[in-house]
């Protein structure tokens, strides 16, 4: 059986969703008993962008929101490879929302996982993209004037064909399904995964 | 490596030799990349092991700047080298970089005393090759072209050596220069 664990223990607060994300993804890869040399995991910045260093797989942890771009050159450069990007609200659908866009239009056989706490909480809770209006954050004193993105919806516009699920990562077997669902579906995959901050979330509860 | 250009290079073409084929192959061969059976690694910007997996101790900190610092030295033989025109000997030098070459050599065929001048096209900016002070310091007078306002390759190399320049030619109404136009300048 091949072993996907580098060794590192994770640095994640305890009780933290990014602990499904990641079971889920070790939980996937061995059951899909991918080739640990055409498996290639391209992280954003992040707390969960720091799964790089925990995962033993052929990776790149890039720059912020250009997870999608580096992961969409791999697979182009060597279509035979298997290809996630993981990121966050943050990255993916600020910094990188045209990336991500641009991917699904192009239906390219990649997976993107998104660890959606809507907030940048590495950073200790500034709003992101999908905080929803009104929630105030360190960023927003007064509340967030914009009307939350909704990703899954807005993916779907873009490609009919593309597979895009939001999954509660208080499910995690429903998690393990839809990575299973996504990695071996062919075309373009979005999984937006709802999560809470355990630290500078709770306002969002 | 970062490539400094500007428009009127960028708009322009030129014939270049061949690309080395087989030096590209090499290099090609050389790849650590993933489907080939080579050890896995991760790629990562952060400090880290021979593995790619983040460090964060002040020794393995310290020894990988040390690595890096080390490169410069390297670096600093493989990066394009100097042009210089005319002779060393010349009383004057005219320094500058990029597209301002082809207009300031029109202008020295030009020029009546154009044995007088001299010109030192700087192609390597970053490692800055200490010997250009040497050279530029060896003319009395000493003439800074540049196509921008600031006079950017001025501050470089104040910043780095001892030159001051005895006059500086700017131009920055967002056209490249002209031949006769540096001529005038010169004459001035």
């Amino acid at each position: 059986m091949t072993n996907w664990r580098s060794g590192i223990a994770p640095t994640w607060c305890p009780g933290c969703h990014d602990y499904v994300i990641f079971a889920g993804l070790q939980n996937t890869l061995t059951k899909l008993n991918l080739d640990q040399d055409r498996t290639v995991i391209v992280y954003d910045i992040g707390c969960i962008g720091n799964m790089a260093d925990f995962v033993k797989a052929w990776g790149v942890h890039s720059l912020h929101g250009r997870c999608i771009p580096t992961a969409v050159g791999i697979k182009l450069a060597n279509p035979e490879l298997n290809v996630i990007a993981i990121g966050g609200d943050g990255g993916i659908y600020g910094e990188g929302l045209s990336h991500l866009i641009a991917a699904a239009r192009l239906n390219i056989d990649i997976t993107v996982i998104v660890a959606n706490n809507h907030l940048y909480s590495l950073t200790t809770g500034q709003s992101s993209p999908t905080t929803p209006k009104g929630t105030k954050t360190k960023s927003t004193p007064k509340g967030v004037p914009s009307i939350a993105l909704m990703p899954v919806e807005l993916i779907k516009t873009v490609n009919t064909e593309a597979n895009a699920e939001h999954i509660d990562c208080k499910e995690p077997l429903k998690v393990n399904e839809a990575m299973e669902k996504a990695i071996t579906h062919k075309g373009f995959n979005l999984l937006d995964l709802e999560q809470l901050c355990v630290s500078f979330g709770k306002q969002l509860k | 490596m970062i490539l400094l250009s500007d428009k009127n290079l960028s708009e322009s073409s030129a014939n270049t030799k061949d690309f080395n084929k087989e030096k590209e192959e090499k290099i090609e061969s050389q790849k650590v990349i993933p489907g080939k059976g080579q050890k896995i690694k991760l790629y990562n910007s952060y400090e880290h092991d021979d593995e790619g997996f983040s460090v964060e101790g002040a020794e393995e900190s310290k020894k990988a700047m040390d690595l890096r610092l080390s490169k410069v030295e390297k670096i600093l033989e493989a990066i394009p080298k100097v042009n210089l025109y005319g002779s060393d000997r010349a009383k004057k030098l005219i320094v500058s970089w990029g597209s301002t070459k082809g207009a300031i050599l029109e202008a020295l065929k030009e020029m009546e005393n154009k044995e007088d001048y001299a010109f030192l096209q700087i192609k390597g900016m970053w490692p800055l090759d200490p010997k250009i002070s040497q050279i530029i310091n060896a003319f009395k007078e000493k003439i800074l072209v540049e196509n921008n306002a600031t006079a950017q390759l001025e501050t470089l190399l104040k910043s780095q050596m001892t030159i001051g320049f005895t006059k500086k030619i700017l131009k920055y109404d967002g056209r490249p220069f002209f031949p006769e136009e540096i001529k005038e300048a010169l004459n001035d």
